[in-house]
């Protein structure tokens, strides 16, 4: 980023940005995607989805991809002429299907638990970059944060209000 | 949005990506249904019985199977009725469905096997019909543009303009698919000159909108300066210049001039290559826009 002399490299994860106006949920024409006005989250039916690929092109963050089909992760080699699933991926799959869209689903089935859970990426970061909270809430650590170190959305000129803020 | 991160995006030096989803097939779809309904106007304004026939199967069976091959659960396509009130695609495919429907009830009563239905073109309920096949047909060719300008995250589409050029090159299509059909020898019985003159001025038209719309895209956002750029000079160039310029508007408007008012046995063969050379062109330009999709970047 930046011209040279001055470039500098600069690291930027992009997840769903589970937006109050999703462009993605207006173009789905099955109603597959929903946004879920209690907790905000966006997601996919995925017995819904006709596999149409309108949100991929309507979202601006690029946050959706086209899952064509299920492969096992491990490429087959001659070393490997048939590795089939691990029996992580059998048990990881199941929930997924081929021919639709999917995307971040915020671990939403971490965060309706009770207690509830952090989503994966939150609890995971061994650096602690993200942050995880309820922005309703002028209390809460995130929408301390937004305030106290300059937070901002990605392409808040769309109009499409994203909950994922960047902090400084 | 802090002024260092600011300055940032002022100097991004990555480049902008294009969607990739929508390809060939779509642009497939797109292409005959906008050909298809403008044929079939165009056929019931002149009471071209063959363009009607053959603008109905464009939509239905070539727009449809295009359409299922491209869908990732094409089972479930009935699913894309259910959101009217918010997407284009399921109003898309309402206008689709009425069309099949109400065309179909209308062209019946010209089928020997139908003749015995109680409404003809004449009559009030085949008025009806007439009407609400027209306004289908509308719907269907113009669906995609609007589908398209929703798009906020592809500044190069997310434009007004989309829409007029879908209709135009809509009823451009099917000007040139009437005078394809009649060149395979069916009867036209409307006034072909009255029609080779909407073609050359659905040409010029075209033209010009096409123009406009590059002019004000080239002076917009970073994503939709990179699409003008890659078609008029980047790798897209071939696809613009040569199909949806010279192919799709140079050269059928230089035979339409060619032949404006020549009665003879060759002027049918000449316009229907000149047609095929505009539909061509206006099937590369579909493609071109799917292609030239660029994203935004996103800081």
């Amino acid at each position: 980023m930046g011209k040279y002399p001055a470039a500098k490299r600069i690291f930027l994860p992009v997840i769903c940005n589970h937006c109050q106006d999703p462009p993605c949920r207006d173009v789905c024409p099955t109603g597959a995607t929903e946004k879920n006005e209690e907790n905000g989250i966006v997601t996919v039916d995925y017995d819904k989805c006709i596999g149409c690929r309108a949100c991929v092109a309507a979202c601006p963050y690029e946050a959706r991809w086209y899952l064509k089909e299920i492969r096992p992760y491990f490429p087959i080699s001659e070393k490997n002429p048939a590795p089939g699933f691990t029996p992580f991926e059998e048990w990881g799959y199941k929930k997924f299907q081929e021919g639709v869209v999917t995307k971040c689903t915020l671990c939403e089935e971490r965060i309706q638990e009770d207690p509830p859970r952090e989503p994966a990426c939150v609890e995971t970061c061994p650096t602690t970059a993200r942050y995880f909270g309820d922005l309703d809430d002028p209390t809460s650590e995130v929408s301390r944060l937004i305030i106290q170190r300059r937070g901002f959305q990605l392409r808040p000129e769309e109009g499409t209000d994203p909950s994922v803020y960047y902090i400084d | 949005m802090p002024g260092h991160v600011r300055k940032y995006i002022d100097e991004f030096t990555v480049e902008s990506r294009t969607q990739q989803e929508w390809r060939w097939l779509i642009a497939t779809a797109f292409f005959l249904g906008g050909v298809g309904a403008g044929q079939f106007i165009i056929s019931v304004l002149q009471n071209f019985w063959a363009g009607m026939v053959v603008g109905w199967l464009i939509v239905v069976v070539g727009k449809g199977t295009a359409h299922a091959l491209y869908l990732g659960r094409p089972l479930r396509a009935w699913r894309a009725f259910a959101r009217p009130g918010r997407s284009w695609i399921s109003r898309g495919m309402i206008f689709i469905a009425i069309f099949a429907v109400f065309s179909l009830l209308y062209m019946a009563p010209s089928i020997e096997v139908f003749s015995g239905l109680p409404w003809d073109a004449g009559t009030s309920m085949g008025q009806f019909l007439k009407v609400v096949s027209i306004l289908s047909a509308l719907g269907v060719m113009v669906y995609t543009g609007f589908l398209m300008a929703y798009c906020p995250s592809i500044p190069f589409w997310n434009t007004s303009l989309l829409p007029i050029l879908f209709i135009v090159y809509g009823f451009m299509g099917g000007l040139g698919m009437n005078f394809i059909t009649a060149a395979f020898g069916a009867q036209f019985p409307g006034n072909m000159k009255l029609l080779e003159v909407a073609g050359i001025g659905l040409l010029t038209l075209t033209a010009v909108i096409l123009l406009s719309y590059l002019g004000s895209m080239f002076k917009s956002t970073t994503g939709s300066r990179e699409a003008v750029h890659s078609l008029v000079w980047g790798e897209n160039s071939l696809l613009f210049w040569g199909g949806a310029i010279v192919l799709g508007i140079l050269i059928p408007l230089a035979v339409a001039l060619s032949y404006l008012g020549v009665e003879s046995p060759s002027t049918y063969t000449y316009l229907g290559m000149a047609a095929i050379s505009e539909l061509v062109g206006a099937f590369l330009f579909r493609y071109s826009l799917l292609r030239v999709g660029y994203f935004n970047p996103v800081i």
